[in-house]
């Protein structure tokens, strides 16, 4: 259907950076590239377009999700780790779980997520309000230090699926590229799972306009 | 012990009854011999693994349980040569659909699960992941019955040695304790971690199978006797004397299928039975009888005219009356292999189901492993319910018939090319 689609089928490759920037760069489509600084409809939509990947980000809370400048597509050394996506149906929410590893001397900051799985994927994490364990979107996108790790988990930082485009059926592996504020890309594929948690509410009006709620 | 019990004489002990027309079935393959000069262990030595993988904390009796992990990855699946563990439990299921996504799907799911777990790691979306940490010599064994490939339309991908188990006259099947598309064998030596396991393992799989039965099985952690590699079984007897022993030659040719790049290569094939022991009439018998029917002394666990319980049986000789000291329809007489060929490892395991009928419910989980149970188990089987005294006291309730894959490396699946 999209760019994305045809992008992800070149480089699944489980934990490890594949995906090579010609890969993605010349994808014989006639897809315009976003309009950049133009109101996009929800926050987290990315596109693969001519080598250049352009991400629907809100910069300001509240404020309406714009398409960010397009980064040149490149390379990251993440890697993943225990990676896993909670089993779902087609048309509902999931999310996808693991360890992402910044073996690299320099922070590296992940600002959205692909995958052929899902219409858009969110970054969310979860915090308290009123009382209530609420996940929202994480506007600056999770920065992982020199050296350091990520872990997503239910409950915590977790990268969701905002609407599955197919059955997310156990055992199956479904892969989710992760995008750099620099334009590198990761792919890594993650293992479906039977998971009667990660119910967290979502609070749609912290971050995007999306009206989707729960998962 | 005295000679002529009145139900029971050496000379015979079916002489005024048979077998068969009672009703009773089954065999418990209770002390068959090897051919001699054969090893006569049962508790598994060494590690079913390369020599330069991790070796298994249990290489000899103990009767401190492990808390180490025994090697997942390796040539051959563990839970076969690796030592029995105290408990374990087998787990029959059949897919939900005829798909092969879904098989793939399955084999996925268990070995993923099966590597973190059986290292003492929690599998991917655990949620009781502390008691994953202790995994207590964890195993996990995955076994694909014909009905898998049947319905899959891979016929031509089962293997002779999976050709179906014949019917014995002794047979007295109840549901639901028959053949599944797939089974799972889960063994430890901590009962927590074993349920933990099997909770794991069939939550993941809950949407791609239905858990057909459930089969949960001990073991003493104490050998039978001091240096015995048997244990007893809930009749008493020194069950599993003669047995191969792993690492030998003779145990690579009764268990491993050879090496290659079939889906089976590198495997076994596991003969599982529900045999109920029939307790209230075994007790009847005094224990000169009960040792006459399976030609072995119940305290010893030696033959019958012999002093020690790894002796090889005396199948030709006498008492000082010109009795034969072992039976015509004795157990051990029946149920003896003359050949490597004809003979089977055993790894039984008793189990405990409750009150049935104003009874206990107990009896052995009979698991056998062989490289083709057409030359072993399936002729000793014909041999048993055809003439061995041992019938009346124990009825086959379930049988079932898996080929264990070969093992795999870090990275790979278990039959991945079964399903390709």
């Amino acid at each position: 259907m999209n760019v994305r689609t045809r992008m992800l089928a070149v480089g699944a490759a489980v934990g490890v950076a594949v995906l090579a920037a010609t890969s993605a760069a010349s994808p014989a489509s006639a897809h315009d590239a976003p309009k950049v600084g133009s109101t996009c409809s929800m926050s987290g939509m990315t596109e693969v377009v001519h080598g250049t990947v352009y991400v629907c980000r809100n910069t300001v809370a509240g404020a309406k999700p714009r398409w960010n400048a397009g980064q040149k597509v490149s390379t990251t050394k993440l890697t993943a780790s225990d990676q896993w996506a909670k089993a779902a149906k087609k048309g509902a929410m999931s999310a996808t779980f693991g360890i992402i590893k910044n073996p690299t001397d320099k922070p590296i900051r992940i600002v959205a997520a692909i995958s052929a799985a899902s219409t858009v994927l969110q970054l969310h994490e979860v915090v308290m309000k009123d009382g209530q364990m609420v996940m929202q979107q994480k506007n600056g996108g999770f920065v992982i230090p020199a050296g350091g790790t990520l872990e997503l988990t239910p409950g915590g930082n977790h990268i969701m699926f905002m609407k599955l485009t197919k059955n997310l059926t156990a055992g199956a592996q479904v892969p989710v590229t992760l995008v750099t504020s620099d334009g590198g890309l990761m792919t890594f594929k993650a293992l479906v799972k039977v998971y009667n948690g990660g119910n967290e509410n979502y609070d749609p009006s912290a971050s995007s306009g999306s009206s989707m709620s729960g998962m | 012990m005295s000679d002529n019990s009145p139900a029971v004489t050496r000379r015979g002990v079916l002489a005024a009854g048979g077998a068969a027309l009672l009703g009773a079935a089954g065999g418990l393959a209770l002390g068959i011999s090897s051919a001699p000069g054969t090893p006569t262990a049962t508790r598994a030595v060494g590690p079913a693994e390369p020599a330069s993988s991790p070796s298994p904390s249990a290489t000899s009796v103990s009767s401190t349980p492990p808390v180490e992990a025994i090697a997942f990855h390796g040539v051959h699946q563990a839970g076969v040569a690796t030592p029995p563990t105290t408990y374990q439990t087998f787990v029959g299921l059949d897919l939900r659909r005829d798909s092969r996504d879904d098989a793939a799907a399955v084999m996925r799911l268990v070995t993923d699960d099966a590597a973190r777990m059986t290292q003492g790691r929690p599998a991917l979306a655990d949620t009781e992941p502390e008691i994953a940490a202790v995994p207590a010599g964890l195993t996990v064994t995955v076994g694909l019955g014909r009905t898998l490939f049947e319905r899959l339309g891979l016929q031509d991908r089962i293997p002779g040695q999976l050709a179906p188990i014949p019917s014995f006259t002794t047979d007295r099947f109840e549901r639901p304790w028959g053949q599944t598309d797939l089974l799972l064998q889960v063994g430890a030596d901590d009962p927590l971690t074993l349920s933990h396991a099997v909770r794991m393992l069939t939550k993941d799989l809950s949407t791609l199978t239905r858990v057909a039965w459930l089969q949960p099985g001990f073991r003493s952690p104490q050998p039978a006797l001091p240096g015995s590699h048997a244990s007893r079984n809930l009749m008493g007897q020194v069950d599993g004397t003669v047995n191969p022993r792993a690492g030998t030659p003779d145990f690579d040719e009764v268990v491993w299928l050879p090496d290659g790049t079939d889906w089976w290569s590198n495997g076994t094939v596991l003969v599982l039975r529900r045999i109920r022991m029939l307790l209230d009439t075994w007790e009847i018998l005094d224990r000169s009888a009960q040792e006459a029917v399976i030609g072995r002394r119940l305290d010893t666990g030696a033959p019958l005219g012999a002093t020690a319980e790894a002796d090889p049986v005396p199948f030709d000789g006498t008492d000082d009356r010109g009795l034969p000291l072992i039976a015509r329809d004795a157990h051990v007489r029946v149920a003896h292999a003359s050949t490597t060929r004809e003979m089977i490892l055993r790894r039984p395991y008793s189990y405990d189901a409750g009150m049935r009928e104003g009874t206990n419910d107990v009896g052995l989980l009979f698991a056998a492993y062989m490289q083709d149970p057409r030359t072993s188990f399936v002729p000793m089987q014909q041999r048993i319910a055809t003439s061995d005294a041992f019938n009346r006291w124990n009825t086959t309730i379930g049988s079932a018939a898996y080929l264990l894959p070969g093992g795999v490396a870090p990275g790979g699946v278990l039959a991945e090319a079964a399903f390709a």
